[in-house]
């Protein structure tokens, strides 16, 4: 017979016992109100029917019996399975937490608030850290790198010999990919176009497995001299520029003034990185310059897909001997370098993100935590009410498993109401959160409810429900029987034990308040400190924008010079406008382009002999400094004079003048940039530090070098200081660079204020939080105390009213009842600021010039919690003094 | 009242219900009146014996049954025939048939003696 029917049968005969007897049962009565139907019909008359269908029928208990023997089951009219029992509890459940309306609502919003806001914040770290990448197989897909040891193992990427090397470890490497990003000029259509372009090494499309949607992906023939350039095009811009029509294939564009054929359409949502309209071959043509084949230049960024079978260990080993084997032949230039293999999600994801969800996760169990608590103390102080009736239960044969049954059904009634207002509230939550991260912090896109986070849900809300049920039960099933069936309730309920339980729960809720009220605390310290930290230049009122000039219509640096000081004269006559300039890299995080060298002094050795100092290049026409309003501490700012037919010269931040020149001046030390330009420039000048990549880092060391003397370096920004709000003069700015180059595309355009602000975006987003959660935890921790103290209160009305009548004072009352609260809290406090003390550490690298163990912050948030206490617990105490003694003796 | 005309041993009382539940799903009563008409009014199976020979088929798989209403909207439990109760009910009636062509074969064969 088919198995699923007999295990069905069996299940339900196990679990409800009693319904194969009520149906036998019910076939026989129907039975019989047939037959007697039957015989009424042919005339027997009422009473008479019913006696002899009886007759008919024979004995019903033997018929009854032999229908139970046939079903092999034993028959016991009062015997209830399992799952009688359950269905019985949860009505029961329910019944009882419906006459509470106002305990029950509590507890559930307590933990639907503890619920939801654990949603919120998994379904944040779901999406952003344990998704995964929405490529094919991508846990196989690494990111390669040289590693600079003396650097503090800073990734560099690879030089190209390096990576000729990596791609012969086939036993690693099932594919690998060299690739950088580059723009062109897309001209020959309607309006020129400033595109930007992946350029890959041959094997990139197929590490990713991608296929073209129309045409075909690159193959080793592109790759060789001769034909035309070829180019495939990103989904997005095939329909952007081209309307998505198929004809594109074939057809040929202009990219730098050079004709490119289509030959292809891929989806960008396959591959990895994104954001560029097309790929272009790498390494075309002929050899490449000597310079980009050189061991020291890292120019290359390499993927690679790992072989099935070999973990990243294995690989990182197979890299780091090749690197030590090169260390040992070319000592000079390659001696201090290793290599790393790092996951591409981790590579994506970032360490800093890491550490910062991490940290939200955990403050947001603690709110858990907390809620639970609180809910734990609710349910104590209820199973303290309930105790008469328990004790009837009991002494009408109710087990303790039966008690613990129907404790968890009620357990689990609440934390199911509670889960799922707190699925509601995290519903909107996720969506206010989304909207409100700032979109370069995190790629949200696959951040929402997903399986993934019900099953989260499911599992906090079971968790949840299985320790209110023990936690109460502990309580009632202890032997409190006795006493309360005797007693008329008097006296504080619950016993000792009880209370000492709702006191214990309470001061664990104090600290961990305080834990998370110290973690928010720091981080708002930071926040401020990184605030009001000097950016090293003037921010108000100046204004940047990013202009690349086509190669094809500034094919030089002096065209490139003509343009730039044509246009910043015009700029400067706008009304408003104090003074302009232009660069290579904005600062305050707003830089496309990122240059860094090493320098030597003159007479050092070159590494591994002696070090190298790295710094960022940036080139400036003369007047950027004062422009920026950055600071000319030693020496001069550049002048005209700076250019090629005089002295190459060098401005340094005071960072890097401390790093390579401690204790000295260096205004007129000789430095050279040995890698590359490898010419001797002066000192003259040393300026403030400035925060280059945003307010969120530390500033790093700048080299700042005369346009004039660095032809190959052209300006990407310009600035503009005015004495107006700058926004105001941006349209008199755009229109006199369109006066002299209408078709020149104007980017990243952006006040320095803003830049400033928006730079700190992640650090202000999770402090928030982090206030938002300790708030939370606060009004919690506050709650249950004033549960705590308010029902003590109460309970001990009684003995306040002996007390009163023996002559105490309300003044002594209100002291009795605040010290309690006080000593509750004080233990929590302290227990907290340990382990606060302990968790700190956690927060290290998200703190700016904040130590972890501040103590202005410990001091102050434990100043807080002492308010709260007291305010918590004002209300039950001014309650207390009012008690009347007559009123509250006369219930002896 | 009239007593029972044959006892049938529950075996064959088996047979016999699974014979008319060949006509369709039946719930107790009808199948008690089904027998008692096709078999002319000769076989009154005592009522008690029906339940437990139902139940005990259906235990062994040759019956299913569920819920049901009948025509007068009365909630009964309705029995059905499944495939194994078809191939025992093919076994059973081969068996028999045999069985009453080996008891004819016994009477008639005392004639010639």
């Amino acid at each position: 017979m088919p198995p699923w029917r007999g295990i069905r049968r069996t299940l339900g005969s196990m679990l409800f016992p009693g319904r194969a007897e009520r149906r036998i049962d019910e076939e026989i009565r129907l039975h019989l109100e047939f037959l007697e139907e039957d015989l009424l019909a042919h005339g027997t008359p009422p009473d008479a029917a019913t006696r002899q269908a009886q007759e008919v029928f024979g004995d019903k208990q033997r018929v009854k019996q032999r229908c139970a023997d046939a079903l092999a089951l034993p028959v016991r009219t009062h015997r209830k399975g399992l799952g009688d029992m359950l269905t019985l509890d949860i009505r029961f459940a329910i019944r009882n937490l419906a006459r509470r309306p106002g305990f029950t609502a509590i507890a559930a919003l307590t933990l639907a608030l503890g619920i939801g806001v654990n949603t919120v914040i998994f379904s944040l770290v779901n999406g952003v850290l344990l998704q995964d990448l929405p490529y094919e197989e991508a846990d196989r897909v690494v990111i390669p790198s040289a590693v600079l040891l003396d650097r503090g193992g800073m990734l560099i990427g690879s030089s190209y010999p390096e990576f000729t090397e990596w791609t012969e470890q086939r036993q690693i490497f099932e594919s690998i990919a060299a690739f950088e990003l580059a723009p062109f000029d897309l001209t020959g259509g309607e309006e020129p176009e400033r595109i930007r372009s992946t350029v890959v090494s041959p094997e990139y499309f197929s590490l990713w497995g991608a296929r073209p949607l129309t045409g075909r992906t690159f193959t080793p023939d592109d790759y060789r001299d001769g034909d035309d350039q070829v180019a495939v095009l990103t989904h997005g811009f095939w329909q952007r520029r081209f309307a998505g029509d198929p004809g594109v294939v074939g057809s040929e564009i202009l990219l730098n003034e050079a004709p490119y054929t289509v030959i292809g359409v891929v989806d960008e949502a396959t591959v990895w990185p994104r954001g560029s309209d097309i790929w272009t071959p790498m390494f075309y043509g002929d050899p490449l310059p000597r310079f980009a084949r050189r061991w020291d230049n890292s120019w290359l960024r390499v993927m690679a897909r790992l072989q099935p079978g070999v973990d990243v260990e294995q690989a990182r080993a197979v890299l780091v001997g090749i690197a030590e084997r090169v260390a040992a032949d070319m000592p000079a230039i390659r001696g201090s370098y290793s290599a790393e293999v790092v996951p591409l999600d981790e590579w994506i994801v970032g360490d800093q993100i890491q550490t910062a969800l991490l940290v939200l996760m955990g403050s947001v169990g603690f709110v858990l935590l907390i809620a639970c608590v609180n809910v734990a103390n609710l349910l104590i102080a209820r199973s303290a009410e309930r105790e008469h009736e328990v004790a009837v239960r009991r002494a009408l044969g109710a087990g303790k498993g039966d008690l613990i049954r129907q404790l968890l059904a009620e357990g689990m009634l609440l934390a199911g109401a509670g889960a799922a207002a707190g699925i509601l509230l995290a519903v909107w939550g996720i969506r206010f959160m989304v909207a409100s991260i700032p979109d370069d912090v995190m790629r949200l896109d696959r951040v929402g409810l997903d399986g993934t986070v019900l099953l989260f849900v499911t599992a906090v809300a079971t968790l949840s429900a299985v320790f209110f049920a023990l936690v109460p039960a502990y309580f009632s099933s202890r032997g409190e029987l006795t006493r309360s069936i005797k007693e008329t309730g008097r006296g504080p309920a619950g016993g000792r034990a009880s209370q000492r339980a709702r006191s214990t729960l309470v001061v664990a809720e104090v600290m961990l308040s305080l834990v998370l009220l110290v973690g928010a605390g720091l981080m708002i310290r930071s926040l401020s400190a990184a605030t009001r930290r000097d950016p090293g230049l003037r921010t108000e009122s100046t204004l940047t924008l990013g202009l690349r000039l086509p190669r094809a219509r500034y094919p030089d640096a002096e065209a490139t010079d003509r343009f730039y000081l044509d246009v910043l004269d015009r700029i400067e006559q706008i009304p408003g406008v104090e003074s302009s300039t232009a660069f290579l890299s904005t600062p305050l995080g707003l830089s496309t382009y990122n240059l860094f060298r090493a320098h030597l002094e003159e007479g050092a050795p070159e590494p591994p002999a002696g070090p190298e100092y790295s710094a960022q290049w940036n080139t400036v026409l003369p007047g950027f400094f004062r422009t920026l309003g950055i600071a000319v501490l030693e020496g001069r700012a550049f002048t005209d004079r700076d250019n090629t037919s005089n002295e190459p010269v060098m401005i340094v931040s005071r960072n890097f003048a401390d790093e390579m020149f401690p204790g000295e001046s260096p205004l007129g030390k000789r430095v050279r940039s040995w890698r590359d330009e490898n010419v001797y420039r002066t000192i003259v000048g040393v300026v403030g530090n400035v925060h280059q990549f945003g307010m969120g880092q530390a500033p790093n060391n700048i080299v700042y070098v005369p346009r004039l003397q660095a032809p190959g370096l052209s300006p990407q920004a310009i600035a503009v200081h005015t004495s107006v709000d700058p926004l105001s003069v941006l349209p008199a700015v755009r229109g006199e660079i369109w006066n002299q180059d209408p078709a020149l595309p104007i980017t990243n355009i952006q006040t320095l204020e803003q830049a400033a602000a928006d730079s700190l975006g992640p650090d202000r987003f999770i402090a928030r939080l982090l206030a938002l959660f300790a708030g939370i935890a606060v009004v919690l921790a506050a709650g249950g105390l004033y549960g705590l103290i308010s029902y003590s209160v109460t309970q001990q009305t009684r003995e306040i009213g002996i007390r009163m009548a023996l002559g105490a004072g309300t003044g002594d009352v209100l002291a009795d009842v605040l010290r309690r609260a006080l000593v509750l809290t004080s233990v929590g406090v302290l227990v907290g600021l340990a382990a606060a003390f302990a968790l700190s550490r956690v927060l290290g690298s998200l703190l700016h010039d904040v130590s972890a163990s501040d103590p202005l912050t410990y001091l102050a948030v434990a100043l807080v919690l002492g308010g709260v206490a007291i305010a918590a617990s004002i209300v039950p105490a001014r309650r207390a003094t009012k008690v009347d003694p007559v009123t509250a003796l006369r219930y002896e | 009242m009239t007593e029972p005309k044959s006892e049938l041993l529950h075996g064959t009382l088996d047979m016999l219900v699974l014979r008319v539940l060949t006509g369709g799903p039946r719930h107790g009563y009808a199948i008690a009146q089904d027998l008692q008409q096709l078999s002319a009014d000769v076989l009154r199976i005592e009522q008690g014996s029906l339940y437990p020979s139902l139940y005990r088929m259906e235990k062994r798989g040759w019956l299913k049954s569920k819920w049901g209403t009948t025509e007068k909207n009365r909630r009964a439990r309705f029995y059905q025939l499944t495939r194994q109760g078809h191939r025992q009910l093919a076994s059973e009636s081969a068996g028999w048939e045999e069985f009453a062509d080996a008891v004819a074969r016994v009477m008639e064969a005392t004639d010639e003696r």
